[in-house]
């Protein structure tokens, strides 16, 4: 306790020379700020909590002790929040934003109304990696998913709608594997998991961490898994390995890619850079903050903190992609 | 059983329980008076409290305060014919009436003694059904909500206008509210409906803005119109009086009381649907408790037991609403949904183990429930000879506060100026729609089904074809729903039948 | 046969409902189906209404009125009345333009000040104590204490 206290100490005070270093003040930056963290989803889901999480444990990291607030701004698959954050919010390191990590394909398909451009927010990077698996039931005859491709029956598999990228997966899968299988839209993943409980649906696309606490309680169980891993799937056969047409590689790593940055976080384009450079530290040491580790254990949550260099450049893997590959691209993504 | 039965009551009287219960219910009470500003949004509001509570004393906080807005949400629906709550817009329909006719006293202590009822009823339903809860949750699948929400249209559309035209109306409204509902991405395909190249449109119409403006502009029009207080040229000191009957009011009801808390609790159990159709369905039932004719062209127009039965059925369905939300981790409703979020933040993960491992915890939730609300109702009572007095306060003074209400309640719900272009646009619906007489409660519940009935319908084809159709539990709510349509004719016959007898 | 209010709310919404069916019929199945499900019975019923308004003797709908508010008929002749209702409605979306214009927190007292002096016809005394009074609650709860976000109105962002 009294040891953390002096480490906390330590960090606090470097921290503050060498900001008030930077704008010859005595005072932090931050001292008697408050941080809004814009929320693109609504409260209680994985995104919400990962703020909140955050917002609780982030101000021992940010000299001054700036309180935090949460502000929900859910809509159009998160876009709503992205154009704030990108149009709106003034560039002053007070407002940051996380939204839906699949905004990168709004953007790519050029959807109507994404009025922002991903390479240009202020990237302070990602807390979590978010693995996209299949899961089915675990009564079903089925155990693998090779098992599942041979079986003659149609599978009945979920997701949440248009801005899933789960759900993009199964219609990747329809298409270049050759599953057969009905992909239907539930209101929300907890709707998903309660069609599975009741056998209404075989399985479902979902991430990796929302699929846990049902993979330890054995309703389902984990057969395939996209190019980005987590602890625990490691030896799951990868959906890329399944196909041999370059294409098809190309579109399911780049389904995948967003996966690597699972809970963005971005300030608005403009944000002074050192400003930016005490939220990229915050985040990057609140991951191994022990009592985050404890919070974030009991919700079965993993915190990773993914740098904003490894963001960018998963964006730009994304978008620099060429013009018929996107094409092919938007016959799969509807955002 | 028995003892995380007890162990339960004995969490909840633990003094800083206690005392963040009393917190979280005076929270509630006021939250549940303010219009628009609901049980969810403080919820999400009030998250940053707990980060540093433990779960006995961060659950009766919050507890309190969610299981309370229904209560008091009544209080506003009855006063000003403004829905307090999403919850509570059925109240108005008998309670502002009664208000008007100075009787808000008698209405208030009717609503809050059925919510007090409905509350003891749902948290003794959640209780018992903790045994069963799974199978009962799992027995409902997509084709069988259909049909629920079918039968809860068909419900309030042919129970909420007379004859032959009044269903052509009531289905008329409750089909426009559907199609209201339409606007916004679809969630199969992605294509936008509707939206106007608005990013606001995309989730659809918020639900707020539209009941709150739906309710509250006709009644702030009617008021500047009529140019008087709401409780027109009432007598003052009449008011309070009718509290103690309006107590009384409960049990000579009492029957009917329980009828619509059990109304309640059955369909706060079904994820989605909660307090929207639960107080619309016991209306429907409570006017079919008429005896004669005169009694049945009574409601509306003020008939104590249509305060009754929303009254105990928007809090029967807050316990029942737990069930899947502990459960499962399937939240009823969205205020659910965010009390969820608060689960994770204490470490609780719901699920089965919430019925065994946490079963102590679990029954601490029930009696949250049952204490705040007796708390609240206990607080209300004795200040409602005054908080009645508000209806004989001048129009014009009271005009530009409950205006001010309306906008912001509108607007704390997605924090947009759509909102309240939300609000203006509903208003003039509203307006024109009472204006000549079409019912609005089909239209707010069409309005408000509208998504899931399409997600329920797609799903149920997709996935059985047309085979759906023949499941036994389909067939049988299909048959209570045709029996729902028919039912205000035969009760009509009757009727008429038991007068004609009467006058030889 | 005449043409009257109800008649006209009728045809609105069998115009709108027509409508969702067109626009229905260039999307995917998918999307269509609950929209011409819905849409196509709407149409006849809102057409039947309209006739029915039409052909009606007298007025309104009269014992059909459903369970739902009735607007009073009281006192004040239609003429009052319909002044009236435009005098508030025009309030409100005054009240609506001026919170779109300078936000929340600047709107309330002014609107207040302005109503009251305007259409109550109170003495400054009470109208400056109650807007003090409505002020005072919104600020209290909705920013002090619930952190509730309010944006700046569209003149202030502009000074910016």
């Amino acid at each position: 306790m009294k040891k953390n206290f002096v480490v906390l100490l330590v960090i606090v005070c470097l921290a503050t020379v060498l900001f008030s270093f930077d704008r010859a003040q005595a005072a932090p930056y931050y001292e008697g700020k408050k941080i809004k963290i814009v929320v693109g989803f609504a409260p209680g889901g994985g995104y919400d909590r990962m703020a909140r999480l955050l917002g609780k444990h982030l101000p021992k990291y940010i000299p001054g002790k700036p309180s935090f607030i949460i502000e929900n701004m859910p809509g159009a698959s998160s876009m709503i929040t992205a154009n704030y954050v990108y149009n709106i919010a003034k560039p002053d390191g007070l407002t940051i934003g996380t939204f839906n990590r699949g905004l990168p394909f709004a953007q790519l398909t050029d959807k109507k109304g994404a009025k922002f451009d991903m390479r240009k927010f202020a990237w302070i990077g990602s807390s979590a990696v978010e693995a996209t698996v299949l899961v089915i039931r675990t009564d079903l005859p089925y155990k693998t998913f090779d098992e599942m491709l041979k079986d003659k029956s149609v599978k009945m598999l979920g997701s949440t709608g248009p801005g899933d990228s789960n759900g993009h997966l199964l219609s990747m899968l329809q298409a270049f594997v050759g599953l057969d299988l009905k992909n239907i839209s539930y209101p929300s993943s907890a709707d998903v998991m309660l069609a599975v409980e009741r056998k209404e649906l075989d399985g479902r696309g979902s991430s990796y961490s929302s699929a846990l606490p049902f993979i330890e309680r054995g309703v389902v169980r984990a057969v395939l898994r996209g190019r980005i891993v987590e602890e625990g799937i490691e030896n799951l056969p990868v959906d890329e390995d399944l196909v041999t047409d370059p294409k098809a590689k190309t579109l399911l790593g780049m389904r995948s890619a967003p996966d690597g940055f699972g809970r963005p976080y971005v300030a608005p384009p403009g944000t002074p850079e050192n400003v930016m450079n005490i939220l990229r530290e915050a985040f990057a040491k609140v991951e191994k903050d022990p009592e985050l580790q404890k919070d974030a254990e009991k919700n079965k949550m993993k915190i990773t903190y993914v740098s904003a260099d490894e963001c960018l450049k998963v964006i730009n893997f994304i978008l620099n992609q060429p013009e018929d590959i996107v094409n092919e691209f938007k016959k799969f993504v509807q955002f | 059983m028995f003892d995380a039965f007890v162990g339960g009551l004995v969490v909840v009287f633990q003094w800083k329980s206690f005392l963040y219960l009393l917190i979280g219910a005076g929270i509630g009470f006021w939250v549940g008076i303010l219009p628009g500003l609901g049980g969810a949004t403080t919820l999400a509001l009030m998250m940053p409290f707990i980060y540093k509570m433990t779960p006995q004393e961060a659950l009766p906080f919050l507890l309190g305060m969610h299981s309370v807005v229904q209560t008091t949400g009544d209080i506003t629906s009855i006063l000003f014919g403004i829905p307090g709550e999403a919850t509570t817009v059925a109240t108005i329909v008998d309670g502002y009436p009664m208000a008007k006719k100075g009787e808000a006293g008698r209405a208030i202590g009717a609503a809050l003694m059925s919510s007090l009822i409905g509350a003891v009823f749902g948290a003794a339903f959640l209780a018992l059904s903790i045994p069963i809860v799974r199978p009962l949750v799992l027995a409902f699948g997509s084709p069988e909500m259909l049909m629920v929400i079918l039968l809860g249209l068909t419900c309030i559309s042919s129970l909420s206008g007379r004859g032959r035209r009044g269903l052509l109306l009531g289905l008329l409204s409750g089909g426009i509210g559907l199609l209201c509902s339409l606007v916004g991405q679809d969630r199969q395909a992605g294509i936008l409906r509707f939206t106007f190249d608005e990013l606001y449109l995309w989730n659809g119409l918020p639900v707020i803005p539209v009941l709150v403006g739906l309710f509250a502009i006709p009644e702030i029009v009617d008021l500047a119109v009529r140019g008087t207080a709401i409780a027109g040229d009432v007598p003052s000191g009449k008011l309070g009086k009718g509290v103690m009957q309006g107590v009384r009011d409960t049990f000579t009801h009492f029957w009917l009381t329980v009828r619509c808390s059990l109304i309640g609790s059955l369909i706060g159990i079904l994820p989605g649907l909660g307090g929207g159709v639960a107080q619309w369905m016991s209306y429907a039932h409570a006017t079919q408790s008429a005896k004669t004719i005169k009694e049945q062209e009574g409601f509306g127009q003020g008939d104590i037991r249509g305060v009754l039965g929303p009254g105990a059925a928007n809090n029967s369905k807050e316990g029942a609403g737990l069930i899947p939300t502990v459960a499962f981790g399937i939240p009823a409703s969205s205020g659910m949904a965010i009390l969820l979020g608060a689960f994770f933040l204490l470490g609780l993960v719901p699920g089965p183990e919430m019925l065994t491992k946490h079963l102590t915890l679990t029954f601490s939730m029930v009696w949250t429930i049952v204490v705040a609300n007796i708390l609240i109702v206990l607080v209300s009572l004795v200040f409602i000879n005054h908080i009645a007095a508000l209806t004989t306060i001048r129009g014009k003074l009271l005009i530009p506060f409950l205006l001010l209400l309306t906008f912001i309640g509108a607007y704390t719900s997605s924090n947009h100026i759509g909102d309240l272009i939300a609000v203006l646009v509903f208003g003039c619906v509203g307006y024109f729609m009472v204006r000549f007489s079409w019912p609005r409660p089909p239209f707010i519940l069409g309005f408000i089904l509208g998504e899931l009935a399409e997600t329920y319908l797609y799903v149920s084809t997709s996935r059985y074809g047309w085979d759906w159709l023949y499941r036994p539990k389909v067939i049988i709510i299909f048959l209570l729903a045709v029996a729902v349509a028919a039912y205000p004719f035969i009760q009509r016959k009757k009727l008429q039948k038991g007068e004609s007898s009467h006058e030889i | 046969m005449k043409f009257n209010g109800g008649a006209a709310l009728s045809a609105v919404f069998a115009g709108i409902s027509l409508a969702v069916v067109i626009t229905a019929a260039s999307w995917p199945f998918k999307t269509a189906l609950f929209p011409v499900a819905i849409g196509v019975p709407v149409f006849f019923m809102a057409v039947t209404e309209f006739f029915i308004n039409l052909f009606q003797k007298g007025e309104g709908v009269g014992d059909a009125a459903g369970f739902d508010f009735k607007l009073s008929d009281g006192d004040a002749d239609s003429r009052t009345a319909l002044r009236r209702t435009l005098s508030i409605f025009g309030w409100i979306f005054g009240f609506f333009i001026l919170i779109l214009l300078i936000g929340f927190p600047m709107a309330i007292p002014i609107f207040f000040v302005v109503f009251y002096r305007g259409y109550g016809k109170e003495n400054w005394k009470i109208s400056i104590g109650l807007s003090a009074v409505a002020w005072a609650s919104f600020y209290g709860l909705f920013i002090w204490l619930l952190n509730v976000p309010f944006r700046e109105g569209w003149i202030l962002s502009l000074l910016d």
